[in-house]
């Protein structure tokens, strides 16, 4: 099978940008990917754009601006992994044959809603009788402090690392870093979760270039190897379901080490799902970073932390970087992509060879998470 | 014998013999998973000889979460939590009482919104002592 390379990757810094279309959020972007790639726009053979809640035919809004029309494109909506869902279409496409030179392109405009919690899908049952995203993040958390005796301060240390490494991200929509006495004191959503412990709500876009390894040096002296591309639902269970080990990713993170043939031990760099601050600690223990219900301490050992073992979310992740929904797994990869290459400035993980992706989401009654999609890259 | 109900009807519930009210799901006939709310098709098997049946009154409550934020109808704070069933199947709900992860509850009604029309009914899950 034909291996697929990164060549360029480009995004704007997240943030609120209410007077932007969705197609003037996502252009800049593309033109940034272009250019990194040093990809002319007649060479791209393909568009895969990926956005949650972005309207139809998102992909050619963006496109029609800067005149990369006239070739296949495909919009794909997967909640929050819409856009790591669409850079797995791309890679597919280019593993297959079918093409040498994609785009991916994730955009997301959520200042049009006018703030406060994702609205999410009203035919669901759940979400008729009053579930969101906080609360079941919350569930999660509370769950979790009870069957391990992680604390309050356990979960909001999540939030002290990462905005700690967006402080280093001109791409971060949070640019401060804040205490551990800021977070416990902010003010409480959904409990156990204070403020500072949901990722912000807010717009952003974010491209990639794709193309066959075989044709990666023509372009770039670094490309950034595929190693998995991996994409699963959730499993609908009308009973009991664990929700301290988020099965899809248990399932995904096995699907993807298998891929790639490499191990927890190997990964230097994670740009993973931190939408609320017990996400990332469910995720150390569902990657097989620690043992169930160590991840409180994996954390407090720095492990995680630039320079640790392996540097979970060095962009500042969604807690502080935002979480553009449509976004944020293209946004994930150009992290990583940047990691690698060795271009991250104050916030890189020394020496990173190999970088993980996670997108995971969609609140829907059911199911754990209805779509996870992960990414392995190598240099 | 009063209908706990009240006369709005509530998605999802109906009364037993006494008149308490009940959550009715459904069950599969060729392989027995019980689903909340009632399907006319089973997400196990692909079965749709489903049949319509009253769940367990009573469960436990595996998580909950004090909500403050969310759509403008719904109380601030609002109490909702898992509750599973005796039966084992799992029903989101509004919450009363002081809730405690693994505490038994029994299922109540109550005034769980507030609409455009006025106040919602809905089916909650109450802690029970002990
Ligand atoms: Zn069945």
């Amino acid at each position: 099978m034909r291996g697929a390379s990164v060549i360029g990757v480009g995004m704007i810094p997240f943030g609120k940008y209410p007077d932007r279309t969705l197609a003037d959020l996502g252009w800049p972007a593309v033109v940034a990917a272009l250019k990194d790639a040093g990809v002319a726009p007649g060479q791209i053979e393909a568009a895969y754009c990926g956005t949650a809640l972005g309207g139809m035919m998102a992909g050619q809004r963006v496109l029609g601006r800067i005149g990369l029309t006239g070739i296949p494109v495909t919009n794909i909506e997967n909640a929050c992994s819409s856009s790591s869902t669409a850079l797995r279409q791309a890679v597919m496409a280019v593993r297959a044959g079918v093409h040498d030179m994609v785009l991916v392109i994730g955009v997301e405009k959520l200042t049009k809603f006018g703030g406060g919690t994702l609205p999410l899908e009203e035919e669901d049952w759940e979400v008729r009788h009053g579930l969101s995203m906080p609360a079941l993040y919350a569930m999660r958390a509370q769950r979790y402090m009870h069957e391990f005796g992680a604390t309050a301060a356990d979960l909001a240390a999540v939030s002290v690392k990462n905005r700690a490494n967006g402080v280093h991200n001109p791409d971060a929509q949070m640019r401060s870093a804040v205490s551990l006495e800021e977070v416990l004191a902010s003010r409480m959503i959904a409990e156990p979760f204070t403020l500072l412990q949901c990722c912000p709500t807010g717009d952003g876009a974010a491209a990639i270039v794709v193309c066959a390894d075989a044709v990666a040096a023509r372009f770039r002296s670094d490309p950034v190897r595929v190693i998995a591309s991996d994409l699963t639902s959730g499993r609908f269970m009308p009973g009991f379901r664990d929700m301290t080990t988020p099965e899809i990713t248990v399932r995904g993170a096995a699907e993807a080490y298998e891929e790639a043939g490499v191990g927890p031990g190997d990964i230097d760099v994670a740009e993973i799902h931190d939408a609320f601050s017990i996400a990332e600690l469910l995720y150390y223990e569902a990657f097989g970073m620690c043992g169930r219900g160590e991840a409180a301490a994996l954390l407090a050992s720095g492990a995680t932390a630039i320079g640790g073992r392996v540097a979970f979310n060095p962009s500042g992740g969604l807690l502080a970087k935002g979480h553009p929904v449509g976004a944020t797994g293209a946004a994930q990869v150009v992290e990583v992509v940047r990691q690698l290459r060795g271009q991250c400035g104050a916030r890189q993980q020394p020496d990173a060879k190999v970088g993980l992706t996670h997108a995971t989401g969609g609140g829907i009654s059911g199911f754990d998470h209805g779509a996870c999609s992960i990414h392995i890259f190598a240099r | 014998m009063a209908d706990s109900t009240g006369d709005q009807r509530i998605e999802g519930v109906g009364a037993d013999a006494q008149g308490q009210p009940v959550l009715l799901g459904a069950a599969c006939g060729a392989c027995g998973t019980r689903i909340f709310p009632a399907a006319g098709v089973c997400p196990h098997c692909m079965s749709e000889a489903m049949a319509i049946e009253a769940m367990p009154r009573r469960g436990r409550l595996y998580s909950f979460s004090i909500v403050h934020t969310g759509p403008r109808k719904w109380p601030r704070p609002m109490s909702v939590g898992y509750v599973d069933l005796e039966n084992g199947v799992r029903v989101f709900s509004q919450l009363r009482g002081r809730p405690r992860i693994d505490a038994a509850v029994e299922l109540g009604i109550d005034t769980v919104a507030q609409g455009t029309d006025g106040p919602e009914r809905g089916f909650v899950f109450t802690m029970l002592e002990g």
